[in-house]
């Protein structure tokens, strides 16, 4: 540039503005110490503040861009390291401090403030452990609080799937660090609560330095945990301070890995478990089983006599409860494929036997007029054997037998009366005599009493 | 046989109540009837448990923010 001659003529404002920012050229590279007043934020998104000493101030900005990066931002009443470079704005004439990245200066004026707000909700019980909320011991679903973009989600991810492949898994992505952090923290915890769908909840980064973590450490984050419904797990990484966040949690973990581990438990184990249950269950039911089945067996006829459904069927519910027992368990899987094979088979052979007998009964039926007519015949027969014999019997007790035999019978000829003593008689009267074959009409020559004439 | 609360027990709760039954078979003292009963519900717990295993479908789901966050002032 060429150099005005001040002796003739003047510089316009214009050409001593840009002299000013030429000149401030070495002023590019500071690291200036200061305490913050003023902090605004622009409509633009650019942040302004003054930073000033006892003796002196300057005034000084935070581009939006630059923000968004920043760890932290600064913050009225403490004091910061400002690294940036000295500007000029012709148009207001101003000179700044253009701020490219900050860090505590007064890192032990912060702490003394966290330990005041420690102090408060010390008081408060925030920290007691009475107040800490058992972990559901099996989550159905498990929300993360976390950034979208890191290692922290897929860790996490992996993690929770590898112990328990079929849970869901809900994200509330956020930002973990930079001046929206509390904000974002403390909004995810809230739509959470109100979604109502997870039974924990994990806040996880990986971990960072004092500055990275503050959010972690203001109020608004600390509310938020404190006011949640659902148990809340924090997995801020390997650092050396814990937060406030982590001393309200209702569970502390390091890693996100470890917090996975703590919230979901390994399904595998969960089957075990249920598993070897299940063998103890029916156990105790054959066991049981076996030692009725002894007892019952000394009084089987008795019992039998007595009531035999009764006994039975209760043997059977308890055999068909193990039965339904042992079906519902997956490692018993197998072995119901297996019994319901032999099962079938035994169905078929089953149907295959009866299919047998029916047919040889059938076979049967066809020659049962035939075995009818010989078991009537077989009657008859007897039938008529008793006949003969009775006739035989009952000709034989007959009074014609008796006459064949050379007996008579005489009848009073008029009276018909069977006559047995001759005193019933007188001369003359007319008798008739029964032979075995025909009659003799007769009359009475004389009578005399005595029979062994 | 099962109230209708059972079906609504956690994981946890169904297991406690499956060794509840559990441990009455092993004492060894319960009658016949009630054997089959402590049967039958340490059946129904462990098919709670195991629907409480299964019953999860292995899904993840993003719930972004409603709006970009606001930096405070």
């Amino acid at each position: 540039m060429e150099q005005p001659d001040t002796s003739y003529r003047p510089w316009s404002v214009s050409e001593l503005a840009r002299e000013i920012r030429s000149e401030l050229s070495p002023l590019t590279r500071v690291l200036v110490k200061g305490e913050v007043s003023g902090m605004n934020r622009w409509t633009s998104g650019h942040y302004g503040f003054t930073v000033k000493d006892a003796g002196a101030q300057i005034g000084a900005v935070v581009w939006a861009d630059t923000a968004r990066r920043l760890p932290i931002l600064p913050e009225d009443g403490h004091e910061f390291i400002f690294k940036g470079k000295v500007d000029f704005w012709p148009k207001t004439g101003q000179l700044r401090l253009v701020v490219d990245s900050l860090e505590f200066d007064d890192i032990g004026k912060m702490r003394a403030e966290l330990e005041k707000l420690k102090h408060r909700l010390e008081e408060e019980g925030a920290f007691d452990s009475a107040r800490k909320r058992p972990l559901p011991f099996l989550p159905r679903v498990v929300a993360l609080i976390t950034s979208p973009t890191g290692a922290v989600i897929h860790d996490l991810q992996q993690t929770i799937w590898e112990r328990f492949p079929n849970l869901e898994v809900l994200v509330y992505p956020t930002q973990v660090q930079g001046p929206g952090a509390p904000s974002s923290v403390a909004g995810a915890m809230r739509r959470c609560n109100e979604d109502g769908l997870a039974e924990v909840v994990i806040i996880a980064r990986g971990g960072g330095s004092f500055e990275e973590l503050y959010g972690f450490n203001t109020e608004v984050v600390v509310r938020a945990i404190l006011a949640s419904r659902i148990p809340v797990i924090t997995a801020l990484g390997h650092t050396s301070d814990r937060t406030l966040a982590d001393m309200v949690a209702d569970v502390e973990c390091r890693t996100p890995t470890a917090a996975g581990e703590r919230v979901v438990p390994i399904k595998a184990e969960l089957l075990a478990m249920l598993n070897e249950r299940d063998r103890r269950v029916r156990r105790e039911a054959e066991l049981r089983i076996s030692a009725l089945r002894t007892a019952l067996n000394g009084r089987r006829d008795r019992v039998d006599r007595a009531g035999p459904q009764s006994m039975s069927l209760r043997e059977g519910r308890l055999l068909r409860a193990w039965a339904d027992l042992s079906r519902l368990s997956p490692l018993a899987q197998m072995n119901r494929r297996l019994s319901e094979l032999s099962d079938r088979r035994n169905r078929v052979e089953v149907c295959a036997t009866t299919a047998l007998r029916s047919r040889s009964l059938a076979i049967a039926g066809l020659r049962a007029p035939e075995r009818a007519r010989g078991a009537l015949n077989q009657k008859f027969h007897t039938l008529r054997l008793g006949l003969v014999q009775r006739e035989s019997r009952v000709r034989a007790l007959s009074p014609e037998a008796v006459l064949a035999r050379g007996y008579s019978i005489t009848h009073d000829a008029k009276t018909g009366a069977v006559l047995t003593d001759s005193s019933q008689t007188t001369p003359g009267q007319r008798i008739r005599v029964r032979l075995a074959i025909g009659v003799l009409e007769a009359g009475v020559l004389g009578v005399t009493n005595d029979g062994n004439d | 046989m099962m109230a209708t609360t059972d079906s609504e027990l956690s994981f946890e709760q169904a297991l406690e109540k499956l060794d509840d039954r559990l441990k009455a078979l092993e004492e060894g003292k319960l009658s016949l009837e009630e054997t089959l009963v402590a049967v039958e519900q340490a059946r129904d717990y462990f098919r709670i448990c195991q629907n409480q295993l299964e019953s999860a479908k292995q899904r993840i789901e993003v719930r972004p923010e409603p709006e970009p966050a606001v930096t405070t002032d």
